[in-house]
């Protein structure tokens, strides 16, 4: 993700809602597949991605520019999905919902290319489901945003020996699932 | 390099870039000769597939629907109160001073009570002093006259008299 224009984020700031909604076209995307992947539900990561614009429209003014803005969003999406996901393991144990998968596919997908992504995606979800939050956050960073340690390290705050070590214990513990035929 | 030290780069920095070209080189010659080495690198490859093969969703339209309808429904009520401020300020002044009427209302009446209880009683202790002023006045005039109002009727004072 590019980061925001500082320009329309002034004007987001000054209560413009065209410029907020560019705001939101820029993040949108990363934040509801961040949302999705930590929630591993297509339903609490719409929830989620409303929170966290909503977050991002109430605090916009006290965003002074100590981080970027891309940084800054992705912090607010990790927390508030985090805690979104927690709220619903309390509810919810063991709960798993893959309907995201199939649902939003390109209406032009083969059935044969359907069956291969959402068995891709429900193995996915499964491994992600394995894993602790903090390694499962750092994993998604990683591999699914493509995002540096050092970028990592800022969202999560924590230093950037933790974030390779977390990497490095959830890919082996995804190995080990794997391994033994779990998944 | 040891194939621990290797296996450990390639679960982190090399597979995600975060190495140097020097030490990238001397990783890339390791693997190049450790068949050991070369599989971990392959698992780890294919591991990583799995995540880029994800695919990237696009959120739905109603989210942005949603947020926009927040917002403006949060602005309405921003300044529904704000024109309803004033005149709760208003209504504040006009009728908020009730307690403070009805405490001064109860306080005039004790001190109407209290001023009217304290004339009554100044009147009657006056009126039972004129009484006894006349009295005072009437014996004295009396004494005067020489003619005494009261009947004595002790010994003493009939012997005197």
């Amino acid at each position: 993700m590019d980061d925001v224009n500082p320009d329309t984020l002034e004007r987001a700031c000054e209560g413009s809602i065209d410029a907020f909604e560019e705001v939101y076209k820029a993040t949108s995307s990363f934040v509801y597949n961040v949302a999705l992947r930590i929630t591993r539900n297509s339903v609490d990561a719409e929830e989620v991605t409303q929170d966290v614009f909503m977050k991002i429209y109430h605090s916009l003014k006290d965003f002074h520019y100590r981080c970027t803005f891309k940084t800054w969003a992705y912090r607010i999406t990790v927390n508030t999905a985090i805690n979104h996901y927690r709220k619903s393991v309390r509810h919810q144990k063991n709960r798993q919902d893959f309907d995201s998968a199939i649902k939003t596919l390109p209406g032009g997908s083969s059935t044969a290319e359907v069956a291969i992504q959402s068995d891709n995606e429900a193995r996915l979800n499964t491994l992600l489901g394995c894993l602790s939050l903090e390694h499962k956050t750092c994993i998604i960073l990683r591999e699914i945003e493509g995002l540096s340690y050092q970028e990592i390290a800022s969202i999560v705050k924590v230093p950037i020996n933790t974030v390779r070590s977390r990497l490095k214990r959830a890919r082996l513990a995804l190995l080990e699932i794997a391994g033994k035929g779990l998944v | 390099m040891e194939c621990r030290k290797i296996q450990e780069y390639l679960e982190t920095d090399y597979l995600d870039g975060e190495v140097g070209s020097a030490l990238k080189q001397q990783i890339k010659e390791h693997l190049a000769g450790c068949a050991k080495c070369r599989r971990q690198e392959e698992t780890l490859l294919s591991q990583r597939a799995l995540f880029h093969e994800a695919k990237i969703q696009q959120p739905p339209e109603r989210i942005w629907q949603n947020v926009r309808e927040t917002i403006v429904l949060e602005r309405l009520q921003q300044e529904n109160s704000l024109s309803r401020g004033i005149f709760q300020r208003l209504k504040e002044f006009i009728f908020a001073p009730r307690p403070v009427f009805a405490v001064a209302s109860v306080c005039a009446v004790v001190i109407f009570l209290m001023v009217v209880a304290g004339t009554l009683i100044n009147r009657s202790q006056s009126l039972s002093k004129a009484d006894v002023g006349e009295i005072i006045i009437g014996y004295s005039l009396s004494a005067d006259n020489g003619d005494f109002a009261y009947d004595l009727e002790t010994d003493i004072e009939e012997y005197f008299l």
